[in-house]
């Protein structure tokens, strides 16, 4: 098989790595890192079916989010939540096909899907005091804590891309999950918008 | 010092001209602004003094002072009054029941002081209501402003001549209301200002009268010899959107004017000098120079290689639908115009797709991946147009059946090889793969491993040469690509972009949906009644293709042009005719909708769609533009291997 230093992140071309040794984080307001290859499986079914939601608890080990736009957790696991019927299976590289096929097993006899779209996003990690700043500027959800609290997500959009927005701890830390296509442009946008709060760069 | 006056002395410092108390009276120039007339004002600003100036320049910037915007006040119902100290029309009594406030500037207190201060109190009172109790803090403070002065009414500025006599006063300058107009009404008889507004349509454009009511009231009063309160005002409504701070200082500018979408292996395209073309919000490679290559040169090239060895091509953007679930057969059945249920696992089929009133809207090719489960394609531009319309039919018109959609169009990197070496090459870099025709055929799939990398090849054309389009992670698509380069060397593999793609299309006679359709295009238009199944009981658009005008014998169908002179290229949207004239009017009977050099074909190429096309086949068709006329022969919409037979390689 292909050697995996022939696998390139979609944000490969910013050179991120060398940037990231350059750049002083200590009192940095902001801190922008890109994930990549993280395994997302999205699974959809009927959120009221008894049988539905403990085949995906079997298969996955992660029970699905009781509430809207929230996130449940299951060791290096979560599912995220998209909508009534939709949701997001994240896992490490690597897990997508035993995923799938867990899943596709597990919902046997009922209507519910799962597909691979592990390759469709780029994560970007927006982390430090000044975070919620720089995304208030291109989201018009109220980022509050008191109302988007640590552990929710949302899809929404961010300046002129669509994404999902996932609040994962109160440093605060966010990940943003965006189609690849625009993750070049949602990547610089943020970057312009950062360098106002003494941005650094991880990698 | 105030501000202003400041600006003012230091621009007179730097020999920059400002005359006060002076009037514009008249604007030169056709096409284009070149010169102004200036004229001194009289002390009571009602006329200009007759020393007229002229100056040259090629743009007129106006400014009159400030007016709130009451537009969201007003459409709440709430009753304005006038201020006289500000010549303006400020909110007063708000309806009873309605939570609106207005501060700062939208209740006419301009000021950048007054604003924070107004702006301030009103949050700190808002949030108290809402049940916050935290201090809202000092009221921010605003450094030195200038004053803003006493106000001068001038509703239109005087010239040497009466109102409506040379030159226009423009007062509303999106409907073209002029001063003049707003006269007419008055000795009309429209004097109200509800007659006024609907007899001159005055306000009635997106910016609801923001820069242009209060002068046309104003101007009323004057006429009618009343107060502006008098007149009174018709209710401003809220489609009119304020300017916003970001539009004159944010960053949505330049490359953030809007997202450039990029494929995996857009930077490649990008090293190897392939200018982009524009494809929605997409850029894909439109040609790849080589130096001292014009356009037509490269593209030439591009398309002799793919019918002569293999060439490459970038088609990830391609729109992507994972389709699953007991009732995915059907679904295809009721969005597709052909028959879905017989399609066997592991086989790949072309399908039409049609808006409720039969007009093609989409085209892609759609392969069964197991029994209850599909994987559709769309046109690039239509990908986000066929989700939202196949989820509607789906959530709104079909809940009871079980079909669930996800876009999988960044899931997967497309890249096509396609040519008579196509096979060879692929052989090579995915020795495991079997590439006979019986085993892997035309029309089918199969999962397999390229350069390494795990991958989905389909075997599908659009170019009518034997085509591989390889699937893969997005991660790995600049591998492959790479890879294949490398072992394509000794084939001359040619990368070609979306024009070379166009032109090789068109020698096969292929669609493209949205250029040899407009929305008005049947499949029958396009000779496509093969693809219209007669035995399905339903499908979209099916009803609409019984209708008198759709069933019609002679309307616009494609057809091939083949011009005269064989290396005249038709403009694509050129009018054609069959009754040639000295000049116009002539019947327009259609028009160019494709038209290529084509160097396989060693000539020009075009298609269009023709009144009654079919049956023109071999007559001589006229297309006069630029001050000529270029003669052409109408053909079947095919150039280039009629019978298919190179599709196997």
């Amino acid at each position: 098989m292909v050697e995996t230093y022939q696998r390139r992140s979609p944000l490969a071309h910013l050179s991120l790595v060398a940037r990231a040794a350059a750049s002083k984080k200590d009192g940095a307001g902001i801190v922008m890192s890109e994930v990549p290859h993280r395994t997302i499986v999205n699974i959809r079914g009927t959120a009221s079916d008894p049988a539905f939601s403990s085949a995906v608890q079997n298969a996955t080990g992660v029970a699905l989010p009781s509430a809207a736009n929230t996130v449940s957790t299951g060791g290096a696991r979560q599912i995220l939540w998209l909508g009534p019927n939709e949701w997001w299976l994240t896992a490490p590289d690597g897990e997508a096909d035993a995923l799938v096929e867990a899943l596709r097993g597990a919902f046997a006899g009922q209507h519910a899907t799962a597909c691979d779209v592990s390759e469709s996003r780029a994560i970007i990690a927006l982390k430090g005091p000044k975070a919620r700043e720089v995304l208030m500027r291109g989201v018009s959800l109220d980022l509050h804590p008191r109302e988007f609290r640590v552990g929710q997500c949302a899809q929404t959009g961010v300046s002129r891309a669509n994404a999902l927005i996932h609040l994962v701890d109160d440093t605060p830390t966010y990940e943003l999950y965006v189609l690849k296509s625009f993750s070049d442009y949602l990547w610089r946008w943020l970057e312009q918008v950062a360098a106002d709060f003494n941005l650094a760069v991880d990698a | 010092m105030p501000r202003c006056s400041r600006t003012i002395s230091s621009a007179r410092s730097r020999g920059i001209e400002i005359l006060a108390n002076h009037a514009v009276t008249h604007v030169r120039g056709k096409l284009a602004v070149s010169e102004v007339e200036v004229r001194r004002l009289t002390s009571d600003g009602k006329s200009v003094t007759s020393d007229g100036r002229s100056i040259s320049c090629d743009m007129v910037l106006s400014s009159a002072g400030w007016q709130p915007t009451v537009h969201l006040f007003s459409q709440s119902r709430g009753k304005l009054k006038w201020n006289q100290d500000i010549l303006a029309f400020v909110p007063d009594k708000l309806l009873p029941g309605q939570n609106n406030q207005s501060v700062g500037a939208a209740r006419g207190r301009f000021a950048l002081a007054d604003c924070l201060v107004d702006g301030h109190a009103a949050g700190a009172a808002s949030a108290h209501a809402a049940g916050f109790t935290h201090s809202a803090g000092n009221t921010p403070v605003a450094g030195a402003e200038p004053a803003l002065g006493a106000m001068r009414e001038m509703w239109v500025v005087p010239s040497t001549k009466p109102l409506g006599h040379e030159g226009k006063h423009f007062i509303d300058y999106q409907n073209d209301v002029t001063a003049a107009d707003v006269a007419l009404a008055h000795r009309e008889g429209y004097r109200s200002v509800e007659h006024l507004k609907r007899y001159t349509t005055m306000g009635m454009a997106t910016d609801q009268g923001k820069t242009s009511n209060v002068n046309a009231l104003a101007l009323m009063a004057d006429l009618r010899g009343v107060s502006v309160p008098e007149v009174g005002t018709t209710t401003f409504r809220p489609p009119y959107t304020p300017v916003t701070i970001g539009a004159f200082s944010g960053i949505d500018k330049g490359d953030f004017l809007d997202p450039i979408r990029k494929t995996p292996i857009h930077s490649w395209h990008e090293q190897h000098g392939a200018p982009f073309e524009t494809v929605g919000q997409w850029h894909r490679a439109w040609y790849y120079p080589k130096p001292g290559e014009s356009m037509h040169d490269a593209v030439n090239r591009e398309v002799k290689a793919v019918r002569t060895s293999v060439g490459i091509v970038d088609a990830s953007t391609l729109g992507k639908i994972d389709i699953q679930g007991p009732d995915a057969a059907w679904f295809l059945n009721m969005v597709y115009t052909n028959a879905w249920s017989k399609l066997e696992p592991g086989k790949c089929r072309y399908g039409l797709m049609l808006g409720e009133d039969g007009m093609v809207m989409d085209d892609g090719v759609t392969s069964r991946l197991a029994e209850n489960h599909f994987h559709m394609t769309t046109t690039t531009g239509g990908a986000a147009r066929v989700m939202a319309w196949l989820e509607d039919w789906l959530q709104c018109e079909w809940p009871d059946k079980k079909v669930y959609l996800t876009s999988v169009t960044e899931q997967w990197a497309v890249i096509g090889i396609s040519g008579p070496m196509a096979s060879k090459l692929l052989a090579e870099v995915a020795p495991t793969l079997p590439l006979d025709d019986k085993s892997f055929p035309h029309l089918s799939f199969t999962d397999g491993v390229v350069a390494g990398v795990k991958s989905r090849i389909y075997r599908i054309t659009f170019t009518g040469e034997a085509t591989y389009e390889i699937n893969m992670p997005p991660s790995y698509a600049m591998h492959v690509w790479r890879a294949l380069m490398q072992a394509g060397e000794k084939y001359g593999i040619t990368p070609y972009g979306t024009e070379a793609m166009h032109v090789l299309r068109a020698e096969k006679g292929f669609i493209i949906v949205g250029q040899e359709t407009d929305g008005t295009t049947t499949p029958q238009d396009l000779g496509m009644d093969w693809i219209v199944s007669k035995q399905k009981p339903d499908f979209l658009g099916k009803r609409s293709l019984q209708r008198s005008d759709t069933k019609r014998p002679d309307r616009k169908h494609l057809v091939g042009l083949l011009t005269e002179d064989p290396n005249e290229v038709l403009p694509e949207g050129a009018q054609i005719v069959v009754d040639l004239k000295d000049k116009p009017p002539m019947e327009m009977i259609g028009h160019v909708t494709s038209s290529y050099y084509s160097p396989n074909c060693g000539r020009s190429i075009a298609m269009a769609l023709v009144k009654n096309g079919r049956n023109r086949m071999g007559d001589t068709l006229y297309m006069p533009y630029e001050g000529k006329v270029v003669k052409a022969k109408v053909t079947e919409p095919k150039f280039y291997d009629p019978e298919g037979a190179r599709i196997n390689g």
